[in-house]
């Protein structure tokens, strides 16, 4: 793989790592009853 | 949420802290377990399935051990709620298993009493019988079941005694809800009754909710009614009208039932052998673990060997993660041609992957740690004997070993601090767990701590990081009390805390539960940590220098991450910083000991490490524009401090995120600890200036 | 509901409980504890009438431990003086 491809690809990733972060900052915003998300207190013995 | 299966029953199981409940709940569903969460809340919705004795489909929900339904705070209301059927997408539950210690009759009826009122069938799973015949009780069976008008199950769920019984019970065709309750003040039954009336609820639970509102404190009752005046009105006039009666409105209800569960324990339970004065087991090794002074040195003893064992046994594991995470690193290096894909998955992925995977040793090994001294019995003694230091900071005894456990790493300590009840204690504790200097910061130490005396003896090298220890934890106090005291307000808690009998812990449960905290940790964390770590990457790697072949140092001057260094150097310089040191502190959020590789990667040497003598040399040597060194005494005693007190670790953040909900506590955390740091790196700074010393 | 064994000792003013040492024991004749905290605590088994047995104090002096209802249980000195016991 040639310094181009390698450097096109590895911009492509910080992009799709930048996107998610942001998708998911959203979605925890809006997180109701039923999602899988959020923190969790252990249940008794 | 949609089923997968239409389910014949739903069964709620529930019970005291410490019955067992949780290792019922295993042997029934085994891994058919899901997590989940109720809205609003930051209680677990623990649900899993379980086939009946005709392979019916039930579905089992797991409630928050709890000692009575009556609720005082919003997480406390999920158990009242679910089984009042008011919880939106969460179905009121068709029968109860009550779980109960067949030891402790005497209060753990006061839940069942509780239950009975509700009007859904109940099944009660008499737990740890095994132990109640050791101590001599005798249960009349027979007469307990008629007593309560449910079946009863004796049960001894640690070996799994009791459970196809348990299962043939919940497989009934039907449930029949049991008529027999505790007894109310015709005054009392009178206002209830008209009570219900006004409440919109299921038919079965009015009066049981009717009862717990007429009985709740004034300081909640407002917020549980959520400015129903009209409702709000009418529980005052009732509970006027009781008080003329005679009755207090809230010790009403409490004195009925355990009046009743006295009753029901006279006709069922026989003493033998061991009178009510006679000391159990318990009690003797309480004797010794609570004294004071053999209880101190058992205590010292036993936190010392979870430390050792954090510390010490994670390392071998811990080495292995590395070499495997070098091993990869040489091969990708070896397989591809030199650039910025390569570099992206080199630095950027099986770094920062490796950065999460590293902690799981320490997390699973804390875990499991906590899970044997909570199962023994063993931590409501440590919360008991580490209140009074706790408490003086607005905490209580529990926070004690999450804050204890962050000196081996703040995220397994964060996570602990889910037994933590009380919503703001726990925030408190979360925020001031990192400043408990963890183990990263270590090779940060050992590198200043070479530069700043390097011919110093062993002895007071180790002073000096004892030192910075201490101020890490002085720190942590002192902001835990002040946040108490402004942000996270809220009275001490209570500490009621209940001391329950010693007893042998289920290693199962334990092993499954660990798992499931490590399998969240890299799930969650670990997607937002890579993310994470590729941006620094970036950060520390674009623009990229126009010019060709450039070293190392020159792609991270030219970087976002090298000008950030840069720009920050005038707030940095009153702390004694230069801008290569600026880019330290940015790149040091990946990872604290990334520090002592990005010094490395700043004076263009191969892989540094902290025991490297070109980099020690290379730094000591350096000069700044005016011909002085960087790296004088003072400015290494400054970025030690600095480092005791930054928060600098992603992968913490990603923690506190996730376990505080939303984005604003880590930020805030972020924010005042960065700020401490300064101040304090400050104060060392110019004082030390001030004072003479260079 | 009047004095019950023949041979308990002569009317002892109510104390708190805070003020009790180990092994001595007291009947609960009221509970005059703030806000929330009372409710909890009579859930708990501290109810009027019951009878609370000190076991201990912490190593370091507080909080104490109670054997109520064949339970024990942990209350800090500041919440166990607002519930008054009359001493057997």
């Amino acid at each position: 793989m040639n310094a181009t491809t390698q450097q096109i690809l590895a911009a492509v990733a910080v992009i799709a790592a930048l996107l998610y972060l942001i998708l998911r900052a959203r979605k925890k915003k809006d997180c109701g009853g039923g999602c899988d998300c959020g923190p969790k207190k252990p249940q008794g013995k | 949420m949609s089923e997968p299966a239409p389910v014949f029953r739903r069964i709620a199981i529930a019970g005291n802290p410490n019955t067992g409940k949780s290792t019922i709940f295993n042997a029934l569903t085994g891994l058919r377990q899901k997590v989940g969460n109720y809205p609003g809340v930051t209680v677990e919705k623990k649900t899993g399935r379980f086939f009946g004795s005709h392979g019916e489909a039930m579905e089992l929900l797991d409630l928050p051990g709890s000692y009575s339904l009556q609720v005082r705070s919003p997480d406390e209301a999920v158990s009242r709620d679910v089984l009042l059927g008011s919880v939106p997408g969460t179905p009121r539950p068709d029968a109860i298993i009550a779980v109960l210690d067949a030891s402790n009759l005497d209060r753990h009826l006061y839940l069942v009493a509780q239950f009975l009122e509700l009007g859904i069938p109940v099944i009660v799973a008499l737990n740890m019988v095994d132990v109640a015949e050791k101590r001599g009780l005798v249960i009349d069976l027979l007469a307990l079941k008629n007593s309560l008008g449910v079946p009863v199950i004796p049960m001894v769920a640690s070996r799994g005694q009791g459970l196809i019984e348990l299962k043939q019970a919940l497989s009934r065709a039907t449930l029949q809800t049991s008529d027999q309750r505790a007894q109310l003040p015709i005054v009392l039954e009178r206002e209830v009754a008209a009570l219900s009336r006004s409440l919109k609820g299921h038919a079965g639970s009015v009066r049981a909710e009717a009862m717990l509102l007429l009985s709740l404190e004034d300081d909640r009752l407002a917020a549980e009614l959520k400015g129903d005046t009209a409702l709000l009105a009418e529980i005052h006039a009732a509970r006027e009208r009781l008080k003329l009666s005679g009755l207090d409105p809230i010790a009403a209800p409490v004195d009925a039932r355990y009046a009743w569960v006295s009753e029901v324990c006279a006709s069922c339970i026989h003493r033998q052998g061991e009178d009510s004065h006679g000391l159990t087991f318990s009690d003797h090794v309480d004797q010794i673990l609570t004294h004071k002074l053999w209880g101190w040195l058992a205590f010292i003893g036993m936190m010392a060997l979870m430390f050792v064992c954090i510390f010490v046994v994670a390392k071998w594991p811990m080495d292995w993660i590395t070499a495997g995470k070098d091993w990869l690193a040489d091969l990708v290096r070896a397989h591809m041609g030199a650039g910025d894909l390569r570099s992206l998955i080199v630095d950027g992925v099986i770094g920062g992957v490796g950065n999460v995977v590293i902690f799981l040793p320490q997390i699973l090994i804390l875990f499991f740690f906590l899970g044997l001294l909570e199962d023994s019995g063993y931590m409501a003694r440590a919360a008991f004997i580490m209140d009074r230091m706790m408490s003086r900071v607005g905490l209580h005894g529990k926070s004690f070993v999450p804050l204890l456990s962050s000196f081996a790493c703040a995220i397994p300590g964060i996570m602990a601090t889910r037994t933590i009840e009380n919503r703001n204690d726990r925030f408190v504790t979360i925020l001031v767990a990192p400043l408990m200097s963890c183990s990263a910061r270590l090779p940060v130490y050992a590198v200043m701590i070479a530069l700043l005396m390097p011919a110093s003896n062993v002895w007071s090298k180790a002073g000096v990081m004892l030192c910075m220890y201490l101020i890490g934890i002085v720190a942590a106090f002192v902001m835990a009390g002040l946040f108490k005291k402004t942000i996270l307000r809220g009275e001490t808690p209570m500490l009621l805390l209940e001391l329950p009998p010693y007893r042998a812990p289920v290693v199962r449960g334990i092993v499954q539960r660990m798992w499931e905290r490590a399998v969240i940790f890299i799930r969650r964390a670990g997607t937002v940590i890579l993310a994470l770590s590729i941006v620094l990457w970036a950060l520390l790697h674009y623009p990229k220098p126009t010019t060709p072949e450039p070293t190392p140092s020159e792609i991270l001057s030219h970087s976002i991450g090298g000008r950030m260094g840069h720009a920050i150097e005038p707030a940095i310089a009153p702390l004694g910083y230069d801008w290569k040191i600026g880019i330290g502190l940015v790149a040091s959020f990946a990872a604290r000991e990334v520090f002592v590789s990005t010094m490395g990667q700043i004076y263009d040497i191969e892989d540094a490490k902290a025991e490297n003598e070109d980099l020690r040399t290379q730094m000591r040597d350096e000069r700044r524009a005016d011909g002085t060194p960087v790296f004088t005494p003072l400015t290494c005693l400054s970025i030690m401090v600095f480092y005791v007190l930054a928060m600098q670790c992603l992968s913490t953040v990603a923690i506190v995120r996730r376990e505080t909900n939303s984005w604003r506590w880590p930020l805030f955390q972020i924010g005042y600890m960065t700020a401490l740091a300064w101040i304090a790196a400050f104060v060392v700074y110019q004082g030390g200036h001030l004072l003479g010393f260079r | 509901m009047g004095d019950d064994a023949p041979n308990a000792v002569p009317q002892n003013e109510p104390e708190p409980l805070s003020g009790l040492q180990p092994g001595q024991r007291g009947k609960v004749t009221a509970i005059d504890v703030p806000g929330s905290m009372r409710g909890r605590v009579m859930e708990m088994g501290f109810t009027i009438g019951t009878m609370i047995e000190v076991v201990r104090f912490a190593p370091m002096g507080d909080p104490m431990e109670f054997k109520v209802r064949g339970a024990h249980i942990s209350l800090r000195k500041t919440e166990a003086a607002g519930i008054r016991v009359q001493r057997i």
